[in-house]
């Protein structure tokens, strides 16, 4: 019983009083500083439970599967996705990463892989033309540069262009070794991550997110039938703001903008600011109950 | 009939797994296009190098660093049809104008990279700093920090000598700028601290504070009045009143109910009290033996929600009944959720559904398929900007407040019902606040004199 519920208590109150004394103090001082660490361990705690999450799904999706339930397919598909994201965002990093060159000893490297571009001043992505390369080590021209037969470690390639009349310069690191294990591990990871989730969730993301067009519709044909009379204040007011937010609308009256702007600063707006304050209120309280353990439902039980 | 629903079953199946390798496959295709040789990404990249001001540079030595935007793009490739932003570090060299004769490369000597032992001190008003408490250091070329004599200190006000800095007056609050002069090969160099000059407390938040502890206060009174046998009115609220009535409708049609708490995590005081809320409908659906269907967003929210519901299976007699399975998280991504909360909807078919909590855009995409498959639905938030997306689509709606009120309205308790009333005079307290302003703003239209009073009572409650 001490450990289920009253040490809880225990702790939510000192750490709920703690907060509040915190947001109470000026920067600097060590209570504000404390207070700033107790928000990053909320998200470590977060960060560990996620694990249990993880867990959760792998386990009640594994169990789909093993009981030959008629959703396994989609249960596999879901685990593989997981682990296949985890996989590549752990090794390979979950932001795109710096490019990598790799050139083998007395073999040449063609410098056209690496064809450099900038943006000019429309912020366009234009080809940079390259008058020359130059390299510390190994022979260089135009198109190929060639390490030395015995050569292991970095290369510093310079390619020189005029920019403005004004000759620069680019550093570009080669790194030079017998094409190995490791490297190709590191290229294959490399990125996946990145490219998963712009490839993959963003447009599943941006897909769910187009259902609310639809949805809209739907839900407003629904609620504006004129069943009562509130039902008709609604449509006639909902009419009207969407006449003033469309050209349409001001095409037909222009007066329609200014009824509809009226409508959405003062008449929504007070009903806005009630509906903010009172939820506000409700929430201080229902904070309150919490910190002076009034509240324990949330342990479990009453 | 069999045979071709488990063709099309199939069919289905064959199409995911072959969809699934299609778009997985190229991700990884290109690493086997590179030659022995080169082994680069395969997708369009671009790089951006940022490094020195060209002028700076030019300044500093002829073969100086400067800043340029500069990218790599790589070769087309048979499986190139991604795009990539990479940044790798690169540098760009500036040359002299031709007609300027450079003159001989110095020695490169690099300058000390001193790094100071604080960059922001804090001091209240009146208090002098000892600024023997900061002290330089800079890497030595073994790599250990080695103390930089600091040859004297200025600031931007006040008054400053080696040893001890005094703001320019007591009553002086902002920020001052320190310079931590020192010798770097005969050059007098400067490090730059900064002072904050503060109170210990924000004293713009002061009126926060105070109308916190009268809230507080109204609310303990409250609880007192209400242990003691006083007993209020608390005046009806459709949407909590039909969660009864909608556990019963599952139960008659054998259908499960699915209650969500929306998208925040247990920190957010909306996802604590749907979690009120919650003990409530599992402790019905546990005497009803109706199944009850937690899918939850947050993994903290998934085990908090696991341990209310059990307890409240327990309370209700019935511990046999309670699924764990049933409670499950499923992914912290907003509309990763709500696609897998519309698989649940469209496959178990809820009765009745409870969307109480915080939640943004996907209110209506819950509603709306909640619906379509003609469960009773029975919402609630705090989010403004949600709550006509629920009050269109759902059968109740709680507004606001409401949601809060909730488990005093369930309960009936002594101490929720205290709260409620606490709350209440607040709210009349607030509405009084807001009257006076109106008050005063509209007498101070018609009467520009009073404006002055109008301010003092508006900076009583401005806050930062």
């Amino acid at each position: 019983m001490f450990l289920r519920k009253t040490l809880p208590l225990i702790i939510c109150f000192l750490c709920g009083v703690f907060a509040i004394v915190g947001f109470f103090s000026a920067e600097g001082t060590s209570i504000n500083t404390y207070y700033e660490k107790l928000a990053k361990w909320n998200s470590i705690i977060a960060a560990f439970a996620m694990l249990l999450g993880i867990g959760n799904l792998i386990r009640v999706n594994f169990i789909k599967i093993t009981r030959n339930h008629q959703d396994k397919l989609f249960c596999a598909i879901l685990i593989a996705s997981l682990l296949i994201t985890a996989f590549f965002g752990i090794l390979g990093g979950v932001m795109p990463t710096k490019p990598v060159f790799y050139a083998t000893p007395g073999k040449t490297f063609d410098l056209a892989s690496i064809p450099i571009i900038t943006k000019n001043s429309d912020r366009q992505i234009v080809p940079v033309k390259i008058d020359s390369w130059t390299a510390e080590t190994g022979s260089v021209n135009l198109t190929t540069f060639t390490p030395p037969a015995d050569f292991k470690g970095d290369v510093n390639l310079v390619a020189n262009y005029t920019n403005e009349g004004k000759t620069k310069h680019i550093n570009i690191k080669v790194k030079v070794h017998e094409p190995g294990f490791k490297e190709a591990a590191s290229n294959f990871v490399l990125n996946k991550c990145a490219y998963i989730f712009e490839y993959f969730i963003k447009p599943l993301q941006s897909t769910m997110f187009s259902l609310l067009a639809f949805f809209v519709a739907s839900a407003a044909f629904r609620a504006f039938r004129a069943k009562s009379f509130e039902a008709t204040i609604l449509l006639v007011t909902a009419f009207i703001v969407m006449l003033g937010r469309v050209p349409i609308g001001t095409s037909i009256w222009p007066g329609f903008a200014g009824i509809s702007e009226w409508i959405l600063s003062t008449v929504n707006m007070a009903g806005s600011r009630a509906i903010t304050l009172g939820a506000a209120v409700g929430a201080t309280a229902a904070a309150l109950k919490i910190i002076l353990g009034l509240e324990t439902r949330y342990l479990g039980g009453e | 009939m069999l045979f071709q629903i488990k063709l099309k079953s199939f069919s289905l199946r064959f199409l995911v797994f072959f969809l699934t390798i299609v778009f997985c496959l190229p991700a990884f295709f290109p690493l086997y296009a590179q030659t022995a040789e080169v082994i680069a990404p395969a997708q369009t990249v671009e790089v951006s190098v940022a490094l020195q001001t060209a002028e700076t540079a030019v300044q500093e030595a002829p073969a100086a660093v400067q800043t340029a935007e500069i990218a790599v793009k790589e070769a087309p490739s048979a499986a190139q049809t991604s795009e990539a932003k990479i940044e790798i570090s690169g540098q760009i060299k500036a040359e002299a104008p031709a007609a300027v004769p450079e003159a001989p490369a110095a020695p490169a000597q690099k300058p000390m990279k001193v790094s100071a032992s604080k960059r922001s001190v804090y001091i209240t008003p009146g208090q002098t700093f000892d600024l023997s408490a900061i002290t330089l250091s800079a890497k030595s070329a073994e790599g250990k920090d080695e103390p930089v004599k600091i040859e004297s200190w200025s600031a931007d006000t006040g008054s400053v000598n080696l040893n001890v800095y005094t703001p320019p007056s007591a009553s002086f609050a902002g920020t001052v700028t320190l310079l931590a002069n020192y010798n770097d090969a005969g050059e007098t160099k400067s490090f730059e601290i900064e002072m904050k000059v503060r109170t210990v407390y924000i004293s713009e938040r002061i009126i926060v504070l105070v109308i916190a502890l009268i809230l507080g206060l109204i609310i303990v009174i409250s609880i007192n009045s209400t242990l003691s046998g006083k007993s209020y009115f608390i005046r009806k609220i459709g949407g909590l009143n039909a969660i009864d009535e909608a556990i019963g409708r599952s139960t008659e049609m054998g259908k499960p109910v699915l209650y969500l708490t929306g998208l925040s995590d247990v920190s957010s005081i909306a996802t604590i009290a749907s979690i009120s809320i919650l003990s409530y409908v599992a402790r019905k659906t546990a005497e009803y033996e109706t199944s009850l269907l937690v899918p939850c967003c947050r993994s903290l929210v998934m085990n908090t929600a696991r341990e209310v519901v059990k307890e409240s299976y327990l309370e209700a007699g019935k511990p046999d009944a309670y699924n764990a399975e049933n409670i499950k998280y499923i992914t912290d991504d907003q509309f990763g959720f709500v696609s897998g909360v519309d698989g649940i909807m469209l496959r178990e078919k809820p009765a009745a559904n409870f969307y109480l909590g915080h939640f943004m855009a996907e209110s209506l995409i819950y509603a709306e398929t909640g619906n379509s498959i003609g469960a009773i639905q029975i919402a609630g938030t705090s989010e403004f900007s949600q709550i006509p997306f629920f009050v269109a689509a759902c059968d109740y709606c709680l507004i606001g407040e409401e949601l809060f009120a909730a488990s005093a309205y369930l309960s009936r308790k002594p101490k929720d019902v205290g709260t409620l009333r606490g709350q209440d005079i607040a709210k009349l307290v607030i509405m009084a606040i807001v009257i006076i302003g109106v008050v005063l703003e509209t007498v101070a239209a018609v009467n520009p004199g009073l404006s002055s009073s109008l301010g003092m009572y508006k900076s009583l409650f401005q806050t930062k």
